[in-house]
This record gives structure tokens, sequence and C-alpha cells, in this order.
């Protein structure tokens, strides 16, 4: 029997047993101490359970699909690696994360030499779900007229001038809404320098994008 | 707009990233990727060391083949390296041992003290050069010194024995089996494997 299969099994009954009122952070130790033992299925939850935000992670650090798609995967079969190593100091959130932030910042670095790059046609943009968004490019902006795409591309093009350090920030404070605290964990920084970051990156994003800040 | 408004005007454009997200079905092919690339992580732990350090990782996606290639690239050159050294040394001990236009293989005999059971050996020497009808053997080794027995460097020279000769017979100084050759210098012996019948 295939292993992810065979152990697909204590993963469904862990799950109903966990289903009876256990919150998300037990739940998700108790995954991952099942995959720290080998089961797959365990570990097949934590990566449903994780990869939206950092898959997100990868895609904002980048603005590249193709990009973000291998590295979360990167991310969740470095993090299976190593997760015997996975000792619970900090929370398992706190720790993949890490990891994928040291992916992105290594990719991003082996790519320093080359032209940006975005790909945004791919991917699924649904405004209308936010009404805060719609009213701000249908009434609040000066290009009414401009769509939401060209939007998308000023934004993606300004978070790619943003050096590494700051575009982390960003990403993980102003899309991902990540709490400072949480942020200097991953980042192994203390909070002071947290804020700084956001401090100057935000400054130069309202700079970059001041067409659309009036 | 103060600054108040312009951070929440910010954060309001920032927003509008979380609404990029991939297209429906995206993440459950990208859980199939993710189980993909474990299984092949697990199938590359079950590979020997030297497979894996030759072939590179299979699991790291677009790195692999570039490491793959630096490896065998490595190992060509390791091989090249030997090679060529192999080649090299060959040439310049034939060079030192083949310059004399014509050497009279007169040696002393193997055994040490006693007579040697072979009296007249005749040589095959490579074409640019003339041994004389008088050594013979299956093949000869030039050696750094005689006392360096185990340093031998091959000698492409092919002979086979014939018949006595009266110099075979005389004492030999050198270790068994290592003859010096006349005009060769002090530091020089060579060892001949006698392949003829020892009469």
């Amino acid at each position: 029997m295939d292993p992810i299969v065979e152990s697909t099994v204590s993963a469904r009954t862990l799950s109903s047993r966990l289903s009876s009122g256990a919150d998300a952070v037990s739940e998700v130790s108790h995954w991952v101490r099942l995959a720290q033992a080998g089961d797959l299925a365990a570990y097949d939850r934590l990566v449903a359970q994780f990869r939206e935000r950092i898959y997100g992670l990868c895609y904002h650090m980048t603005s590249h699909h193709e990009d973000a798609n291998d590295l979360a995967q990167e991310t969740f079969v470095k993090a299976w690696q190593a997760l015997r190593n996975f000792k619970g100091d900090s929370g398992f959130y706190t720790w993949i994360y890490r990891i994928a932030v040291n992916t992105c910042l290594n990719h991003l670095k082996l790519r320093r030499n080359r032209t940006p790059y975005l790909s945004l046609d791919d991917l699924d943009l649904q405004p209308e779900s936010d009404p805060d968004l719609v009213a701000l490019v249908s009434d609040k902006t000066p290009r009414r007229d401009a769509s939401l795409a060209e939007l998308q591309r000023r934004l993606n093009e300004a978070m790619l001038k943003l050096s590494e350090d700051h575009r982390t920030v960003v990403t993980l404070h102003d899309i991902q809404g990540l709490p400072h605290d949480e942020i200097a964990k991953i980042l192994g920084i203390n909070p002071g320098t947290v804020r700084s970051r956001l401090f100057y990156a935000h400054q130069q994003l309202q700079g970059w994008l001041s067409d659309w800040m009036k | 707009m103060n600054e108040q408004e312009s951070n929440e005007r910010l954060r309001q454009l920032l927003r509008l990233k979380r609404l990029e997200t991939p297209p429906p079905g995206y993440f459950n092919r990208f859980q199939d990727g993710v189980f993909d690339r474990i299984r092949a992580v697990e199938a590359e732990r079950s590979r020997s060391p030297w497979r894996r350090w030759l072939f590179g990782h299979r699991n790291l996606g677009g790195a692999a083949p570039w490491l793959s290639l630096v490896n065998a690239g490595s190992v060509v050159g390791v091989l090249g390296v030997a090679v060529a050294g192999w080649f090299w040394i060959g040439g310049s001990t034939g060079e030192e041992s083949l310059a004399p236009a014509s050497v009279a293989a007169a040696a002393a005999a193997s055994g040490g003290t006693g007579p040697s059971t072979v009296s007249r050996v005749e040589m095959q020497a490579p074409p640019a050069v003339s041994l004389g009808p008088e050594v013979a053997g299956l093949g000869l080794w030039k050696t750094a010194g005689p006392a360096v027995v185990p340093s031998v460097a091959p000698w492409s020279a092919q002979a086979k024995a014939s018949r006595a000769i009266p110099e075979f017979a005389s004492t030999n100084p050198l270790p068994e089996g290592l003859f010096r050759l006349p005009g060769s210098s002090g530091s020089e012996a060579y060892r001949v494997r006698f392949t003829g019948p020892a009469n």
C-alpha cells in the first residue's frame, strides 16, 4: 500500500478526534507530531493549512506566479526534510514562515542581476469581492478609468523596487497581516527594526504610488 | 492629505494585493506537486551516495542538471588528468631509458649471488631503438633506483628469452629481478620478466 494512503487512515482518525473542540493551534501541533513520525497524511494536512499563506508570501516577494509556485513547493519539501529537527521552540507557523522567507531571499539573491519580471496574467483578481477596494479604484483615484490590472501592475512594480528586507516586512505586515512581534520572530530581528523597516518602506511606496495616493 | 491618511490609503492599496490569488483548483495541483517532490526526496535517500554525487539530486528541481553536469565534468577532468599523467610518466620514462640508441643488454643476473638460470635473452625494442638481440623478457620496468623496487615505471619494450648469454651468469649486486644496463646511470636499473626457456 502506498505510504501516503496508509497514513491517511491514521490522519483521518486523529482528524475526527480533533474535530471535537480542540483549537487550531493544538490541532497543528498534533499534525506536526504525527508528521515528525513520518506520517505523510498528517503532513498533507499541514501543507493544506499553510499552502495559501506560503504561496502568497512567495508570490508577493517575487511577483511571479511560476517562481512562487516553485518556491512554495520547495519550502514544504525543505520543511518535511527538516521536520524531525523541529523542536517546537517557536510555533510551526513561525518556523515554516522562516523557511519560506529564507527560500525566497536566497532565490532573489540569485536573481538579483536579472531584469525584474511580472507574471500577473494567470492570477485570479477578484476586486468585486472587496467593496472597499472597488470604491478605492472607482471613486477615490484620479485615474478612474484606469483598470484594476494597471493598478495591480503599478503595485507590483513598486514592490519590486523595494529592497528585499523592506519588501519582506511589507509583505508580512501590510499584505499578510502579521503583527510586528510575529514578524520579528520570523526574521530573527527585534520588533523595533520591523517598525523602522516598515516606516521607510511606506515612505518609498507612497512616493512611487503618488498618483494613487491623492 | 496628512500622514495618517496617506498611510491608510497605502494600506488600502496594498490590501488589493491580497486579491491576487491563483485560479481555482490551483492548490490541489500544488499539493500534488509537493508530494511528488517529497517522494522524489525519499527515493533519493535510498540511492547510494556516489550515485547521488555523480548524477545530482533529482529533487532539487532546476538545480539538479547543473549539479550533475558539474559532478560529471569533475569526474571526466580527474580521469583526463590521470590518463594524461599516465602517458606523461610512461613517455618520459621511455625517453630516458631509450636515450642511448643502442644499449647492450648485459646485466647482472638475478638471484643476488648465484649464477642466473637464464643465460641468453633477446629483446624486441620499440622501433626507434635497438637494444640488440641479447635482452629478453615479457617487459622491462625502469626503476628510480635499484632499492626502490615498488616504484617501477612501465617501459614499453617487449622481449622474449632465446639463448644463454654469459653476462647473465655473472653475479648480480642488485635486488632480485633487477638489472643494470651498461651506459645507464648508477641510479637506474631495469626489471626484466623472462618468458622464454631458461637455458
